[in-house]
């Protein structure tokens, strides 16, 4: 998807003159492989990439830490691809949101050899005006990822930087270096193959509309 | 109403706050007519309240950062030349400390010949019964003297203990030199392992990892979290006695904390494996009672129908 790029010419970029992204002083630092520079990057961006990874596994997941770390690792070992046209965040919560579907899928896989080792999405009551719209939400969001997973992958990174992240078209065009058509295009093509699955799907079309009505 | 003339953009910039009035009221109108939207909003909410930050975040990020520059300063270790001072001191230490273990091996062997000496002289010297006229016969003094390992004693040659204690104490020495309290980066880097080896589906590894973690550092929330990963592991590879060990374990510690629903499913299942149907029915009843939203109800309820 993204070609390698120089790490000098990575540099320049990530000490762009974007003052609303404070991490880029420590993304370039860490480029440099100052280890001071790299911690710092690395604190400051777990904090959105955290969120990023509960949403996906659920808040309850007790794998939420490994993946966090996986997410991190992947974070320092792209850094050298990132181009610089979005903000450092935005390009963790990326690296962040596909380690943790990357994680499902391997579950999922597993699990088809496995007895029920489910990953734990217990609702976060958190916000939420009872247990029941917790419980609710909960479920709403385990029938959308588990619809992501059956997906192509293009179509489900699309759909997951829309729903998962709340990124607009032009957010995802730019973190995914695609045209903005191609954006709308796969959105669309998303939301049909969602349309399909519920109408197929009795027990998902209960989880899904269910509170919605 | 199609797709093609949903308003997706307009849902995530709603999420960010972005939305002119005008464009709110457009969206309303079109979610109240398109059900496929209707959903799409109440998934973008659903989204924006989860993943929100909670109590030991601050500790969970922590270890999490500690971890990962471990693993990159590892991975810069590996395959660079070292200087020369560091091979210098390295051999220095390396020497030392072949020294002390051959000192130490010289010291015990030439006690343990003392000791053999001794004992042959115990059997063949007179004894103060013989003096009177008794005659002892060996093997019976010997069955008669109570088994006991052999440590340095008092009463062996005064020329040979110094030399031992002298081993010993520098075993000792050496021995307290190690580290005695754990860093938190080696209880990381140990739990990462032991969960990475699971993720790959390297069970005996992960097995081996998570029980180091648990006996070298017994008192640490990550052995804590492991005895539900073990047990899951060993469920997994049909070791259910032992599995339920693992979660007996983590609900006698910590009952009511993140992993209680995992750990009750966990124990239910090894119950349920194991054939003990009564208690596996109170664990299964149990977990449904106490998480009824859990992912897990369902399978509860479906094992308690099986086991009625």
């Amino acid at each position: 998807m993204l070609s390698i790029v120089n790490p000098a010419t990575t540099e320049q970029q990530v000490s762009g003159e974007d003052a609303s992204d404070d991490l880029r002083e420590h993304a370039r630092l860490a480029l440099a492989g100052d280890e001071e520079g790299t911690r710092a990057l690395l604190s400051a961006a777990a904090v959105p990439m955290l969120v990023v990874v509960r949403r996906v596994l659920g808040a309850s997941n007790p794998d939420v830490e490994d993946v966090l770390q996986d997410a991190l690792l992947g974070l320092i070992q792209s850094l050298p691809r990132f181009r610089g046209e979005s903000r450092i965040v935005h390009f963790a919560n990326r690296v962040a949101l596909f380690t943790a579907m990357a994680a499902r899928r391997r579950w999922r896989t597993r699990a088809k050899f496995t007895e029920d080792s489910l990953p734990v999405d217990r609702a976060d009551e958190t916000g939420w005006q009872s247990p029941l719209a917790a419980a609710i939400s909960s479920r709403r969001r385990s029938a959308l990822l588990r619809l992501l997973d059956e997906l192509p992958v293009k179509l489900a990174e699309v759909l997951a930087m829309h729903f998962v992240l709340g990124y607009t078209v032009d957010e995802i065009a730019a973190e995914m270096q695609v045209p903005v058509n191609t954006v709308w295009s796969r959105l669309r093509l998303g939301k049909e193959a969602f349309r399909r699955k519920i109408e197929a799907d009795a027990c998902l079309a209960d989880d899904l509309v269910e509170g919605t009505a | 109403m199609t797709a093609s003339q949903c308003p997706i953009d307009l849902m995530a910039r709603r999420r960010g706050g972005g939305l002119t009035s005008d464009e709110k009221a457009e969206l309303d109108l079109h979610v109240r007519d398109c059900e496929t939207c209707a959903l799409a909003v109440h998934l973008h909410e659903d989204f924006e309240h989860s993943g929100v930050a909670r109590m030991g975040d601050t500790r969970l990020i922590a270890r999490a950062v500690d971890a990962v520059m471990v693993s990159r300063r590892l991975g810069k270790g590996r395959g660079r030349m070292p200087s020369f001072t560091t091979v210098a001191v390295s051999a220095a230490v390396i020497l030392a400390l072949v020294s002390v273990a051959s000192a130490g091996m010289w010291a015990f062997r030439r006690y343990s010949k003392v000791e053999s000496k001794a004992a042959a002289m115990r059997k063949i010297a007179p004894s103060s019964a013989h003096i009177s006229g008794h005659i002892e016969h060996p093997t019976t003094r010997e069955a008669q003297e109570p088994q006991a390992p052999v440590p340095p004693p008092p009463t062996a040659n005064p020329a040979v203990a110094p030399a031992f204690e002298r081993a010993r104490g520098a075993h000792v020495a050496a021995t307290s030199a190690r580290p005695t309290v754990p860093t938190q980066a080696e209880i990381t880097t140990l739990f990462t392992a032991a969960n990475e080896s699971r993720r790959a589906g390297n069970y005996a590894r992960a097995r081996t990892l998570y029980r180091d973690l648990q006996r070298r550092f017994p008192a640490t929330r990550e052995t804590r979290l492991s005895f539900v990963s073990l047990g899951r592991v060993l469920l997994d590879q049909g070791a259910p006695g032992e599995a339920l060990g693992q979660f007996d374990r983590y609900l006698a510690g910590a009952p009511d904390d993140v992993l209680a629903a995992e750990a009750l499913y966990g124990r239910a299942r090894a119950l349920t494996a194991l054939e003990r149907s009564q208690e596996a029915k109170q664990s299964w009843n149990g977990l449904l009672s106490r998480f009824p939203d859990s992912v897990y109800a369902d399978v509860a309820r479906r094992q308690l129908e099986k086991l009625r």
